[in-house]
């Protein structure tokens, strides 16, 4: 944490806070139970399924032991499924936190207009995703107008039907998915500049510096921990894509934007298949799990080399 | 003082362009929620030739399934429950975990951190069964404890980031007064945590605001229907009229809209401190 | 010590508070019934629950109108959780995600045999699984060719009375700058009902067994000529350029839309869309034709008992439930609800009494030219999820004619 502005004095100070007894271990035992209780012990619950051959009857469930999982790995659609998240994930990660990162920059001061216009990127976060959606849908039907927009332009030939593509319509959901999340990724940069110092960028102006020089050398070491926390918060949603798949493309044209999430509702709530669905759910979870924590990892590495 | 260049000048024209450009989609909500309802399938990107209020005035009365007004009650009602929850329970656990440190604290805090990554789709069945049988099931109590154990992970990752950058000389000074632990934190530590809770408070808030399925199921039936299910009941099997969801989404994002407006500042601050983690 | 057992009693007292607020139970005797149903049908159930609630005051009933994408789910969680609904509709059989006859397969369903009007439910239905009844039927609904009038004087094309005259129209419309049929090409809802349909009017035309068939082993899709028959005539349409473009995008609402505004002519729609959506469509000036087969004389039109209700088994109102069932069935709700819905009842259907609405298909109903719709007959949801990917992946490219009936084999044959 060589980057830590705000410094921890006391902690440097002593090695122990006299104080430490002054917060009660009591106090964390209402979020610790509510967490065990609707989050963990729900997942295994849950997960417990994924063992068995149910499918949501009455007469019980059969034990299976790993043949959900073996299956998993034989299904076609599942592997395709896989593939597609992680696509949508790692495009809407880069892509996403560049544009934040350019529009946090671009907003950071001095602007006039920088209230509204930090609100104006945000607003799309603090809309429903099936809100977002639908919109989308409007705006990228066939005889919608971007295809409207690309006529007018006299490139009739670029037409698409973007949602019925199975070449475009991941792309459309990726764009999508950028659209509505660039104003948090903004919002978490807004934050690491604000806590560069001032005098540190005033420096760096009477130096004569160039911007770019200025950026890389100043700014962008400044902001290592919003980029780590943003990079994880990103990669948990991009990998957790659901509502915009299913309003936008329900996985279509033929299986061509299914992701995990998706296909954990298709099996387990349209085919009835709740031990295989919660399998796949457990191979989502495992899947987030080990590559958010590599990237946190990876990420605050990096923090202490810039 | 900070006096415009030529440079910053276009740098804000850019900006003001491009914001222009990311708001197209919500100028095509805004026009399609003022057109005529009968006109099926949208009007384009032009402005309705008669703007009109119906779809509104239809979205407000609502469907089958109660109005409007009343879900948007019932929405703050469980928005602002499982966000005050969030806070008193996350930061005051959060406190203990950064202040404590050591082995137990890490794990605690390694659990919480986990926690945020776990889908809650696998737990959704055993969760309803549970919630029912102690009859959680279509009141607010349940949805606002729902929630509260839902994003209760998020609220600590962030409170414990920040309150780990919060120097602790106050505390300290409190402590050698001989102020109670309880008073120090209300009087001196949570004031000090204004901008994290006001992160924590939007986002868990926007989380919850627009939960769409859990609502559905959690709430169905009960005539306490939120304001996504009242929203996205209307759109049937064949005809969906687009003007009045249209509308009604408008309707949804206004209170976000100020909320945020006038939050930012402690927003972006609280995520200043956030970060540190 | 004692401040920590102090918190941890404080920790507990707050949990406390947040789970205490739960719901009480009038005891006037008065009970509520709880009821699913599908979103957009409000205004014809509405009504009959009131009726329902004036001829028995002791009883209300509580409908819940759930979006269309997320019935199921919210069905089959609820159901799953031991809290389904008294009364739940969904369609008969097995062969959607919504179907009433999944949950009778899990148990969740009461055994209606032993009613007054049990013996008047006819198997045609789907409704009967192994001489149980699970359900009763909320209407008939024909399936056919909904034309819109003022469109195709527009485009000046006529209506088309064999699959041959369909192609001719399909290239006079697309010569005028509007497309001949309609489609949801995006595979669920009427996407998938679309090919169905067209299977129907083929397969059961030359074999009404062939469901029969199929469970036994003795024919598959491959094999069967009527589905290589089927598929091909739909890509034939695709070629003929019957379809809008970008097809492949354009989901069952945004049909309903393409028809109701005449940027289509024509579509395969039920009777309740028929009245529900494109008859509200202002100005409009709609038809139902059957769907035409290679001739007139083989043209058959496919007849669904698309929609039911049944009792949770588990409910602790079953004689209210039984009661409300029961006034359903009464000549004056069913054609209540008919009328509402836009569908049949089924004395109408039988008598071969259809409303003016559907006079187009009256002679194919008087003549008893009609199959039953193939789909609500499948095994599980993903054959008809499977016949909707074909129509994508016939539109787009992404399936061979082969394709599409081997996987339609393989959906049926998976437990």
């Amino acid at each position: 944490m060589s980057t830590g502005v705000v410094p921890e004095p006391s902690q440097r100070r002593r090695g122990k806070w006299s104080g430490s007894s002054r917060a009660p271990w009591g106090w964390a035992i209402p979020a610790v139970i509510l967490v065990l209780a609707i989050v963990y012990l729900a997942d295994l619950a849950g997960a417990w399924y994924s063992l068995t051959d149910w499918t949501g009857s009455d007469a019980g469930a059969k034990w299976v032991g790993l043949s959900n999982f073996a299956e998993i790995i034989q299904d076609s659609t599942a592997r395709s499924a896989l593939l597609h998240t992680l696509l949508i994930a790692v495009v809407f990660v880069v892509v996403a936190n560049a544009i934040g990162m350019a529009l946090a920059v671009g907003l950071a001061r001095t602007l006039k207009t920088r209230n509204l216009l930090r609100s104006m990127f945000f607003l799309p976060v603090a809309m429903s995703p099936l809100a977002v959606a639908y919109i989308w849908k409007y705006i990228l039907q066939y005889d919608g107008p971007i295809n409207g927009l690309l006529g007018a332009l006299g490139l009739k030939g670029a037409q698409q039907d973007w949602l019925g593509s199975p070449t475009f319509a991941i792309w459309a959901i990726v764009v999508v998915f950028i659209w509505q999340f660039s104003g948090l990724t903004m919002v978490f940069y807004l934050a690491g500049l604000q806590s560069i110092p001032i005098e540190v960028e005033e420096a760096a102006a009477v130096d004569g510096a160039s911007a770019w020089y200025k950026f890389r050398k100043v700014t962008l070491p400044l902001l290592a921990p919003s980029i780590t926390i943003s990079l994880t918060f990103t990669l948990v949603l991009g990998l957790r894509v659901f509502d915009q798949v299913m309003a936008l493309t329900a996985g279509g044209p033929v299986n061509a934007t299914e992701t995990l999430a998706t296909q954990v509702y298709k099996q387990t709530f349209v085919n009835g298949q709740f031990g295989y669905g919660a399998a796949l759910a457990v191979v989502m979870t495992l899947l987030i799990a080990i590559i958010g924590f590599a990237q946190l990892i990876v990420l605050r590495r990096g923090e202490r080399q810039i | 003082m900070f006096s415009y260049t030529r440079r910053s000048l276009t740098r804000e024209m850019l900006l003001i362009v491009l914001a222009a450009i990311w708001w197209i989609p919500f100028y095509i909500l805004a026009v399609n929620s003022f057109a005529p309802s009968t006109t099926i399938g949208g009007t384009g990107l032009g402005l309705p030739a008669q703007p009109t209020f119906d779809s509104y005035v239809q979205a407000w009365q609502g469907n089958g399934n109660g109005t409007l007004g009343a879900a948007l009650i019932n929405s703050i009602v469980i928005s602002a429950g499982s966000v005050i929850c969030l806070i008193v329970f996350g930061s005051v656990a959060a406190y203990v975990l950064a202040r404590r440190g050591g082995r137990f604290a890490g794990v605690l805090y390694a659990l919480f951190v986990l926690g945020i990554i776990l889908p809650y789709q696998l737990g959704v069945v055993p969760l309803y069964s549970v919630f029912r049988t102690f009859g959680l099931v279509g009141n607010y109590a349940g949805m606002i404890l729902l929630y509260t154990g839902l994003l209760m992970p998020f609220s600590v990752f962030l409170y414990t980031g920040f309150i780990r950058a919060l120097p602790r000389d106050y505390e300290e000074a409190a402590s050698v007064d001989g102020a109670t632990p309880v008073r120090t934190f209300i009087r001196i530590v949570f004031p000090l945590l204004r901008p994290i809770t006001a992160t924590v408070g939007i986002l868990t808030g926007l989380i919850v605001w627009n939960d769409f399925f859990t609502q559905l199921v959690f709430l169905g039936g009960s005539g306490n229907e939120t304001l996504p299910v009242a929203v996205y009941s209307a759109v049937g099997a064949y005809a969906t009229q687009w003007g009045v969801v249209f509308a009604a989404v408008v309707i949804a994002v206004i209170p976000i809209l100020l909320v945020f407006f006038f939050a930012q500042r402690n927003l972006i601050q609280g995520f200043t401190g956030g970060t540190k983690g | 010590m004692k401040r920590t057992m102090m918190s941890i009693g404080a920790a507990f007292v707050a949990l406390a508070l947040l789970a205490g607020c739960s719901g009480g139970q009038t005891g006037d005797g008065k009970t509520t019934l709880q009821m699913t149903w599908q979103a957009g049908q409000e205004k014809a159930v509405d009504p009959v629950v009131q009726a329902f609630e004036k001829a028995n005051p002791n009883i209300t009933v509580n409908v819940q109108y759930l979006p269309v994408d997320t019935y199921g789910q919210v069905v089959q969680t609820r159901f799953q959780s031991g809290n389904g609904p008294d009364i739940v509709w969904g369609s008969p059989g097995t062969g959607n995600s919504n179907a009433i006859g999944l949950l009778n397969q899990q148990g969740k369903i009461l055994d209606l045999s032993a009613l007054p009007f049990a013996s008047s439910v006819p198997t045609i239905t789907g409704l009967w699984a192994d001489k149980v009844l699970y359900g009763v039927p909320v209407g008939v609904f024909p399936v056919g060719l909904a034309v819109n009038m003022t469109a195709l004087k527009a485009s000046g094309t006529t209506i088309p009375t064999t699959f041959a005259d369909l192609l001719t129209q399909c290239k006079t419309a697309a010569n005028s700058g509007s497309s001949f049929v309609s489609i949801a090409g995006q595979g669920s809802g009427l996407g998938s009902l679309f090919l169905a349909a067209m299977a129907s009017q083929s397969v059961l035309g030359t074999n009404p067994n062939w469901v029969d068939d199929r469970n036994a082993g003795t024919t598959t899709f491959a094999a069967t000529p009527a589905w290589q028959d089927t598929i091909s005539q739909f890509v034939a349409m695709k070629d003929a350029g019957c379809y809008p473009q970008g097809a492949a995008s354009i989901d069952t609402g945004t049909q309903i839309s393409d028809l109701a505004g005449g940027k289509s002519v024509t579509g395969v729609v039920p009777a309740d869309a028929l009245s529900q959506a494109l008859a509200s469509a202002p100005g409009a000036d709609f038809q139902m034709v059957p769907f035409p087969g290679s001739s007139v004389a083989a043209t058959r039109l496919p007849v669904s008992f698309g929609q039911g209700i049944a009792i949770n088994k588990a409910s602790k109102n079953i004689p209210q439930a039984e009661t409300f069932l029961e006034y359903l069935q009464e000549p004056a709700t069913q054609s209540l609800l008919a009328s509402g819905l836009g569908a049949v009842t089924l004395s109408d259907y039988n008598a071969g009494t259809l409303p003016a609405s559907l006079s187009g298909i009256q002679s194919a109903v008087s003549a008893k030219q009609t199959v039953a719709y193939i789909a609500l007959q499948f095994p599980n949801p993903n054959v008809l999820t499977v016949l909707g990917n074909d129509v994508t992946g016939l539109l787009t490219g992404q399936t061979s004619n082969d394709d599409a009936l081997t996987n339609l084999d393989t959906a049926w044959d998976q437990k």
